[in-house]
């Protein structure tokens, strides 16, 4: 990672990242909506886990990116997030076996 | 039940409001809400919270992001660590007594208050709450910077993540100064970065709550979308108006938190 820190100017990277945010933002708002305003509360868990899984999404872009750039270190660090996130979901499901 | 729903709407909203203004996120005001306000148990309360700060998170990152405010490289670099904590927490959660988290929490209220209230003599720039001024000297237009001192910022970032799932908030009220005061990057990308990556953090503590059915829809919905919305309101009328004494304001409410929490934890404990 020698090469950390703030470069100004747009790339794909920022794109990536930034529409994937948006489009799951604005995904899992409006499907958070329609349940709430229905009150179907399957509509808002849907919205809602789209929503946690949002950050799902916007990693595995920026690994997309970062492959595409050749950025070895952000890729590899990437998908350790991803692969973490995964455990994460994991260990939860694990720990709601053995905590009730 | 109609007069909960407003109530929890309008308390949902003050929340977001309140954390836009202060650049802190909606987390530290909701989780005192649910428990105190509607009487929510502490782990459905921490729960619905860190969906809250996903769902906020999700909605600036996508502007700070496009716009280059906030550095993915920095946050993808801690990411690992946040999350690893996150999910050491959020996994861990349930073997700690309520009392023993619902006084943690009053702790860190405390801590949230010195941090304002240390901050409220600087400049709002330099301040390590505030809302990021992309005017700012140090701002998207300034030159690029190079982070330092990353192994140290990583295992920050980890008890970052575990405070984060165990009490709800985001954490960048400790994410912020890790970043500037460790790494060196600037406030404008610190605060950005912070919150890019408080919504992986949240995200990543949130799995175990909802998989562990301890978050209900009929609140967690109408909380998120009361917060996005105080949120971005918030942030619109942030620099219109002057953060003093508001920060002042916010001491004031957080110190009275603070101390709700800590009798709460007492009645708890005995």
């Amino acid at each position: 990672m020698t090469n950390l820190g703030h470069r100004p100017g747009a790339d794909e990277l920022s794109r990536w990242v930034g529409g994937t945010l948006a489009v799951g933002a604005v995904a899992s708002f409006a499907t958070v909506a329609v349940g709430v305003v229905l009150d179907l509360g399957s509509i808002t868990a849907a919205g809602l886990l789209l929503l946690v899984l949002t950050p799902m999404g916007h990693l595995l872009a920026a690994l997309a990116a970062f492959v595409r750039r050749r950025e070895v270190w952000y890729a590899l660090a990437a998908a350790t997030a991803v692969a973490l996130l995964l455990g994460a979901m994991a260990l939860a499901a694990f720990s709601a076996t053995i905590g009730g | 039940m109609e007069t909960d729903l407003l109530l929890l709407l309008l308390g949902g909203a003050a929340a977001g409001a309140f954390g836009a203004l202060l650049g802190l996120g909606g987390g530290v005001l909701i989780v005192p809400l649910l428990t105190i306000g509607f009487n929510v148990p502490l782990a459905a309360a921490v729960g619905t919270s860190l969906i809250s700060v996903v769902a906020t998170s999700a909605g600036a990152a996508a502007l700070n992001v496009r716009a280059r405010r906030a550095d993915v490289r920095l946050g993808i670099a801690l990411a690992p660590g946040t999350v690893l904590g996150a999910a050491a927490g959020g996994a861990i959660a349930w073997i700690f007594p309520e009392y023993l988290l619902t006084g943690a929490f009053a702790a860190l209220m405390v801590y949230i208050g010195v941090v304002l209230l240390r901050s409220a003599g600087r400049s709002p720039g330099a301040s390590d709450g505030a809302p990021i001024d992309p005017s700012a000297p140090d701002g998207p237009g300034a030159p690029a910077y190079r982070a330092h001192r990353l192994p140290l910022a990583m295992g920050g970032s980890l008890g970052v993540g575990m405070l984060s799932s165990l009490l709800g908030v985001g954490g960048g009220i400790v994410q912020v100064p890790l970043m500037r005061l460790v790494m060196g990057a600037p406030m404008a990308v610190a605060a950005a970065t912070s919150n890019y990556l408080i919504g992986i953090t949240a995200a990543a503590g949130a799995y175990a709550y909802l998989l562990r059915g301890e978050v209900d829809p009929g609140v967690a919905g109408p909380m998120v979308l009361s917060v996005t919305i105080g949120a971005v309101s918030g942030a619109w009328v942030a620099p219109r108006i002057k953060a003093g004494w508001l920060t002042l304001l916010f001491v004031v409410v957080i110190g009275w938190i603070a101390l709700q929490m800590a009798l709460r934890a007492l009645e708890l404990a005995t």
